[in-house]
């Protein structure tokens, strides 16, 4: 292999693990996000999407019976509450992907996006989680008011710090 | 021999009966009293099972995420027994049904297989104890972070080969015919139980040891 080549395999290597290794030096330094529980009766959801460089560009619409529910960029999440029971959401740009979840009273589930290798762009790809996976991702941010809706659910910034406090109130 | 005689013969042999005849009268009576006193001992007794109970379930065949399809129903039987209090409420083996909630194959650029799952119910005589969150890893291995790789080590080299990330799935998620999986009852359930043998037996050996000392004994060995 000439040397040349062997560089330039090097160069390309590095510059792929800089986000995974810059992310968790930020991510020692963070606090963890804190989830309240749902409203009691009802389920509720955590969507989120990491914050790589694959399709940072891209978005990542979450939609349940063909209405938005929020948008969700990199590196971002939002919580959504819902009724108990079966439930589809599907997110689209040049292919939709479905995901359905079981949502349980009383029971947070998460749902992360990663956006995947397409022909001509990349492709959103919807999949359940965990909170354990949720926590590595080191995803803090939430999604703006304005990026949420018309879909019901998604909790706005002000509602989570009320749910946080009110969390933490009851100790 | 006078009839003041034959008065007192017979008076003697009725009064030898008369004795033998009570002890039986009185058996009986114990015994059927014994039995009286033991009916709210050996009725059946009702438990509840409380809501959000953990249980076990064995899913009785294979399950994966390209071998299942969303909204199929599949069986299971409970892998452990409920027990309440020492008690075994609903042994192992009952049977119950399950749904896929949503099943999707491992894709193109390195996508896990996806694989969600219900429980519905445990077939409990003629009812059903309804029950909920099931748990499990829901995806395969996932290889997108593969194709990532592969594209960045492509991008300095030879950009085509970039386009070789479009053929590498991911792994499928299976779980094998037996696998354990956690969930919870879903609602308080009440269930009678009967009264265990030994305890609808005893009241009656205790009383009748008077009568019938070869039938004690013979329990009691």
């Amino acid at each position: 292999m000439k040397k040349s080549t062997v560089r330039m395999l090097s160069a390309a290597i590095a510059v792929a693990t800089i986000p995974a290794a810059a992310s968790s030096v930020m991510a020692a330094d963070k606090a963890p996000v804190v989830i309240p529980p749902p409203p009691a009766g009802k389920g509720q959801i955590v969507f989120y999407r990491t914050g790589t460089i694959m399709g940072a560009a891209m978005g990542c619409a979450v939609n349940e019976n063909g209405q938005k529910i929020s948008s969700l960029g990199a590196g971002r999440y939002f919580l959504l509450v819902t009724e108990p029971g079966r439930h589809e959401y599907t997110v689209k740009s040049e292919a939709k992907d479905v995901l359905a979840l079981q949502v349980e009273a009383d029971e947070t589930q998460y749902a992360m996006c990663k956006i995947k290798m397409g022909i001509m762009a990349g492709r959103p790809d919807l999949r359940p989680s965990t909170e354990a996976d949720f926590v590595k991702s080191s995803t803090d941010r939430l999604v703006d008011a304005e990026d949420m809706g018309p879909g019901p659910g998604a909790l706005r910034p002000e509602e989570v710090a009320a749910a946080v406090a009110a969390m933490k109130a009851k100790g | 021999m006078g009839w003041t005689f034959r008065s007192y013969v017979t008076g003697a042999i009725a009064l030898c009966l008369a004795g033998p005849l009570s002890v039986t009268v009185f058996a009986q009576e114990a015994i059927s009293g014994a039995g009286q006193d033991s009916s709210p001992r050996s009725a059946a007794s009702t438990i509840s099972i409380p809501a959000l109970t953990p249980v076990e379930i064995a899913i009785d065949a294979p399950l994966g995420s390209k071998l299942s399809k969303t909204g199929e129903l599949f069986s299971f039987h409970l892998a452990k027994p409920i027990i309440l209090d020492g008690i075994e409420v609903i042994p192992a083996g009952t049977t119950g049904q399950g749904e896929v909630i949503h099943a999707k194959k491992g894709g193109g650029g390195g996508a896990p297989g996806e694989l969600v799952l219900a429980a519905r119910y445990l077939q409990v005589g003629d009812r059903q104890l309804r029950l909920r969150s099931l748990k499990l890893e829901a995806i395969g291995l996932d290889n997108m972070g593969t194709v990532v790789g592969l594209n960045a080590v492509a991008a300095g080299t030879i950009p085509l080969a970039g386009m070789i990330g479009l053929f590498i799935n991911g792994g499928e998620k299976n779980l094998a015919k037996g696998t354990i999986l956690p969930a919870k009852t879903a609602e308080a359930f009440a269930i009678e139980m009967p009264a265990p043998a030994g305890k609808a037996e005893q009241p009656i050996t205790l009383e009748s040891t008077a009568g019938n000392g070869a039938a004690s004994q013979g329990r009691g060995n």
